[in-house]
């Protein structure tokens, strides 16, 4: 945790953004997954990025969690501000910060229960040798965590409760990404990343979960999203931003962003753009299987 | 299958169920075990060579028809499950009387023992490879050193056995330490290779590193055990009835035995050994909810391998003689199939692993060069038709109260008190 010593410019203001980027880049080899972006997230918002496939918002997110080193640039998160740059994923994590995966990586071995306990492993502490001697307060924690897995599943309703004791590889597809989403809940981070979490999902389930994302921000999380469907961004985006060849094209409203020319032409071509075609919103890219 | 769901979900609610069906389970559980238990200890009675491998095929068609009734498995392992108490019980039992029915057949108590330092050393890789999924290959680095460990310092500086036996296993444990950290930077088959090179290489340092092991003179004359002034090369003698000495280390392993089980099944039902899961299960994920990496692979590699050097040091003071031709390939790849067979992960299985792979192909000596193709064979076989292993690791099921889900549903979808991001 490299912390900024100075006094921060903006400390007066309360509402410093939670997550604030600057000039980040980076690049595989000769291809250029993310240039120069610069953005910030507010506390309590929810924001979008859209894009075309292999437009960099997955890349983003990576760099975001730790999976991948930046190029060059800087994040900075939290107040007192913390710089991501060079942190490993468990630190950055235990910094508050929590992501779901575009190709579900859910434990599948592990029970729906031991997911979540994992979820929330930031907040559990035991060493080797309390556990050795299983001391009456790691009994006790664990009794609370186990209360609390059972609440946070709850948040689903009896979807995911109802496989309690099931492993996760037995859940159906869209319980699989309910899944996701709760595991991230357990580590009740302060900024929640969800990469796509409707994909592969129909209308009724991706409307659930547009109204679970609403929920979520409700209870105070901060969401930073990603996602292709673009009835699911309005519905829960207060501001949308878009990415073309992993850099920022647009940011701003949902319809701002949707009638912005360079998106409409990243998404549909430069004739579209110039015959003043359809925004993304109408004729949409579709969330794939 | 929904009716082995019932069957499991029937044992689960155990606090629903009388007090005579729980006894009557566990009865049957017993029953189930000391059967088993009957059936080993007639195979080891068995003298005859031919006599024995056909007991075995015959042993062997019966655990194939068992497999035809899943609803029987499940039985059992359901009841194993709920009933651990019992298990512990009943096995201690069972175990405690086999060097008394033996008395008169030292071979045979030394055979127990010989199996009970290798439960020991498959605990340990269990650990590495059950829980953490780390693949070591080189298992025989840590059991040579805890052998070696124990048995320099006995007999170049006369330091005790019970000094010794736990120094050979931190000496072990360092050995983990240094394979890890070239193995952090690999997964499954390369970290398997990187193991591999490991164990090939310790075992020329074993031959050739003189000053330390002795080469291929190997460490002789290693004393004993001695406990409260019995010597453990002394025969034990109660009620009259006198048990060969042996018995000493049978019972030796038997302790460490329990003692290993305890901190295995402790480890693994706590945030250490769940972390290890959940490694095993997507690194990359652990990664991203707060696992380090590094550090519990670490402590994955060097656990395990803390036991594998406890076996050595047992294994050192019951044979007096230590040479790098009992740590070759072979006996990683022996240790390694013990975890495989027995079921990766599961506690009893290893255990039972550990022992069929000792006392079997020692007790079909007589075939010489055929006893290794037999014994491949067979091993082939259990992979074939129980891929899992012989009694492979069960899911944790966790109590959940009904009243509670109840309450909890009702409450989805209104504000999830706790549910909130931490300050
Ligand atoms: N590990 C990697 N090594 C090399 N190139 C990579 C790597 N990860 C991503 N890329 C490349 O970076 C570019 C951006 O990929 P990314 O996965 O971020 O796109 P995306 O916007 O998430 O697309 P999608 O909508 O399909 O998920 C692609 O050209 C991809 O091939
Ligand atoms: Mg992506």
């Amino acid at each position: 945790m490299t912390k900024d010593p100075r006094p921060s410019p903006e400390a007066a203001g309360a509402d410093q953004p939670i997550l604030r980027i600057e000039g980040v880049s980076k690049s595989f080899g000769g291809i250029r997954a993310v240039q120069n972006l610069n953005l910030s997230v507010e506390t309590g918002e929810v924001v979008a990025i859209i894009g075309p496939n292999g437009s960099g918002k997955t890349t983003f997110f990576n760099l975001l969690s730790g999976l991948y080193p930046v190029t060059s640039g800087s994040i900075e998160f939290d107040d007192p501000p913390s710089s991501l740059v060079g942190l490993p994923a468990h630190k950055i994590n235990e910094l508050g910060i929590a992501r779901t995966f575009q190709t579900l990586r859910l434990f599948p071995n592990l029970t729906v229960a031991e997911n979540v306990l994992i979820g929330m492993n930031r907040h559990l502490n035991g060493g080797f040798l309390q556990s050795l001697l299983r001391t009456p307060a790691i009994v006790e924690d664990e009794k609370k965590a186990e209360e609390r897995a059972t609440e946070t599943l709850g948040f689903f309703g009896p979807r995911l409760l109802s496989m309690y004791n099931e492993p996760a590889y037995s859940l159906s597809y869209a319980n699989r990404r309910r899944l996701e989403i709760a595991r991230v809940l357990a580590s009740r981070p302060k900024l929640i990343l969800l990469d796509e979490p409707v994909a592969g999902m129909n209308p009724t389930e991706t409307a659930e979960i547009m109204e679970d994302i609403k929920r979520i921000n409700t209870m105070g999380f901060t969401v930073l999203l990603i996602e292709h469907d673009m009835a699911l961004v309005r519905g829960v985006a207060e501001r949308v931003i878009a990415l073309d060849h992993g850099t920022k094209i647009a940011e701003g409203s949902f319809d701002d962003v949707c009638n912005d020319p360079e998106v409409i032409e990243a998404y549909l071509g430069r004739g579209a753009a110039a015959a003043g075609g359809a925004a993304p919103a109408s004729d949409a890219p579709e969330a794939r299987p | 299958m929904p009716e082995i769901d019932f069957i499991s979900s029937q044992i689960r609610k155990d606090d629903d169920r009388s007090t005579a069906e729980r006894v009557r389970d566990r009865l049957e559980l017993t029953g189930y075990l000391v059967f088993f238990f009957i059936l080993f200890l007639i195979g080891l009675a068995i003298k005859d060579a031919y006599l024995l491998m056909g007991y075995l095929a015959l042993v062997g068609a019966g655990a194939f028809m068992w497999r035809k009734l899943p609803r029987l498995d499940q039985r059992f392992r359901d009841l194993v499950q709920v009933h651990k108490g019992q298990m512990v019980l009943v096995m201690s039992v069972l175990l405690a009387v086999y060097p008394l029915i033996f008395a008169h057949d030292a071979y045979l108590v030394h055979l127990g023992a010989l199996a009970g330092i290798f439960v020991i050393v498959a605990l340990g890789l269990n650990i590495t490879l059950g829980f953490a999924g780390l693949l070591d290959v080189g298992f025989a680095v840590y059991f040579a050193a805890g052998a070696y460990t124990s048995a320099q310092l006995a007999v170049i500086w006369d330091v005790d056995f019970w000094v010794g036996l736990p120094l050979g296993g931190l000496v072990a444990a360092f050995f983990g330490f240094l394979v890890a950290w070239p193995a952090l930077r690999v997964k499954g088959h390369y970290l398997a290779m990187v193991t591999l090179g490991y164990g090939l290489m310790m075992n020329i340092l074993h031959r050739n590193l003189k000053g330390v092991t002795n080469g291929t003179d190997g460490v002789i004359n290693i004393p004993a055990p001695t406990i409260f002034g019995h010597d453990f090369l002394s025969p034990i003698t109660v009620f009259g009835f006198t048990l060969p000495f042996q018995t000493n280390f049978y019972y030796l392993t038997l302790i460490l035995i329990a003692i290993t089980m305890l901190i295995s099944y402790r480890l693994l039902n706590s945030n250490i050994g769940r972390r290890w899961e959940a490694m095993r299960e997507d690194d990359v994920a652990a990664h991203c909810f707060g696992i380090d990496l590094t550090f519990n692979k670490v402590l994955a590699f060097s656990t395990g391998a803390f036991f594998g050097g406890i076996g050595g040091a047992v294994f050192a003071h019951m044979i007096g003689f230590v040479h790098p031709d009992n740590f070759i390939l072979l006996t990683s790849i022996t240790i390694l199939a013990m975890v495989l067979i027995g079921g990766m992960g599961s506690i009893w299985g290893v255990a039972l692993g550990a022992v069929l792979l000792i006392m079997i192909p020692e007790r079909l000596r007589d075939f010489e060069v055929l006893r290794m193709l037999l014994f491949g064979l067979s091993m082939a076989l259990i992979m074939i038709f129980r891929p899992q292993g012989l009694f492979p690791s069960q899911r944790r099921r966790r109590e959940l109260e009904s009243a509670r889900v109840e309450e909890l549903i009702k409450a989805s979808g209104k504000e999830n008190a706790h549910v909130r991001p931490v300050d």
